[in-house]
């Protein structure tokens, strides 16, 4: 793109970025300091356009499904401890990746969820949870053979959609690692794909996966590789 | 409608980031109301705002922890998540278009100034500055910050080739930027 970057930033924040522009930008935004103050800039200059806007109440029903939404327990789960939360309100719950990555992942360290025997040599585990409970999904990398083992615990498929794994390689596009089902699966690591500080996320995808090769749907988990 | 006080949004976000529910319950209280105004004129229904107010508050409950009270106010923080989760929604559905708007007379409905003085100023200089430009570059600008609209539906509601659009938005946007950071 040969835009200045101060412009994309503007048209970032004014919203008119195509979707697929939209989406770089993020990715941008999400690793260079610089694009993030170039977008608070400009979203500070165009802000007092919403002082203009007469507020409207929203319905109590609302409040009530967000309330309903949080997690259990009175305090929220430490973000240290946190991955990416699901929604109650199954497949709505949608971030853009970069955006997700943006807001960071933390980790979770959980050997004791951990049934199968460890690798013995450097081998790195996601968890990708639902509520803080009880995990989703266990990733484990297994560095000796470049392979991902995919566990579903707790997974569950919306009707007539698909759930598809994607790697996120230190802020690369996102590569597919193809469906999650009700099965285990081991998979090849792409080629070449670093390991450190890489995400696993599932989106809701059309049935099938991805029209595009790209995610499209929202993040339902997400998870950051931990080396145990 | 009320001024919102920087400061307690900011303790009230500090506390939701501990998990503290009765804060994010006020946070949502004082806040709400205007984040919801800003959805409706995007997104195409009253039912597609309520879920996106939903998204938008659970990313807040999540979220709270990585606002940083240096980088801004609280108030622009909590509307550019709101702003972002609008644009995505729309952005990611084929191009349709967003309802019409009743007036097409922008400038002279920005003038509800019903904030304190500073806010006043901001709004008011803005305005200033956005009277400089040339009226279709700036309802351009008003459009799509208002209503959403992609810069295809932009060159449809103004007849001109997309590539037009982007050169006049970029033209104003440069020109807007330096009349305010000229003014301030």
């Amino acid at each position: 793109m040969s835009d200045e970057p101060d412009m994309q930033a503007a048209e970032y924040v004014l919203g008119t970025l195509p979707a697929d522009e939209r989406r770089a930008f993020e990715a941008l935004l999400a690793r260079d300091p610089a694009t993030r103050l170039d977008v608070e800039n400009w979203e500070h200059h165009l802000a007092p356009l919403n002082d203009a806007l007469n507020d409207v109440e929203p319905s109590e029903n609302v409040w009530q499904a967000i309330e309903a939404a949080l997690p259990e327990s009175g305090a929220a789960t430490p973000p240290s401890l946190l991955l990416l939360r699901r929604s109650r309100n199954r497949w709505r719950t949608a971030a853009i990746i970069a955006g997700a990555l943006a807001a960071g992942f933390a980790a979770v360290s959980i050997d004791h969820l951990l049934k199968t025997p460890r690798e013995a040599a450097g081998s790195y585990v996601a968890v990708v949870n639902r509520t803080g409970d009880q995990p989703a999904l266990i990733i484990r990398v297994d560095l000796a053979t470049r392979t991902v083992f995919v566990r579903p615990v707790a997974t569950s498929v919306p009707q007539g959609r698909s759930l598809e794994l994607w790697y996120i390689g230190n802020h690369l596009a996102p590569k597919s690692m193809g469906l999650v089902d009700k099965t285990d699966r081991s998979i090849a690591l792409p080629q070449g794909a670093p390991i450190e500080k890489a995400n696993f996320a599932v989106t809701v995808e059309p049935q099938g996966g991805s029209p595009s090769g790209a995610p499209t749907g929202p993040i339902v988990y997400s998870g950051q590789l931990l080396k145990e | 409608m009320t001024r919102l006080d920087n400061s307690e949004l900011v303790s009230f976000l500090v506390a939701t980031a501990r998990g503290d529910r009765a804060a994010f319950a006020e946070l949502y209280r004082r806040t709400a109301p205007k984040l919801f105004a800003i959805l409706l004129r995007i997104l195409p229904s009253k039912s597609v705002a309520e879920e996106a107010l939903q998204d938008v508050f659970l990313k807040i409950w999540q979220n709270a922890g990585s606002f940083s009270p240096e980088a801004g106010p609280a108030m622009g923080w909590l509307v550019s998540i709101t702003r972002n989760r609008a644009i995505d929604i729309i952005r990611a559905k084929n191009p349709a278009k967003p309802a019409e708007t009743e007036n097409t007379n922008f400038l002279a409905n920005i003038v509800d100034l019903s904030g304190g003085e500073e806010q006043m100023m901001e709004l008011a200089t803005l305005r200033h500055c956005l009277g400089t430009l040339e009226e279709s570059a700036r309802n351009c600008i008003l459009l799509a910050y208002y209503n959403g609209y992609s810069r295809e539906e932009l060159a449809s509601r103004f007849g001109r080739p997309v590539g037009t659009i982007k050169t006049w938005l970029h033209r104003s946007l440069a020109l807007l930027k330096s009349c305010l950071e000229g003014a301030t």
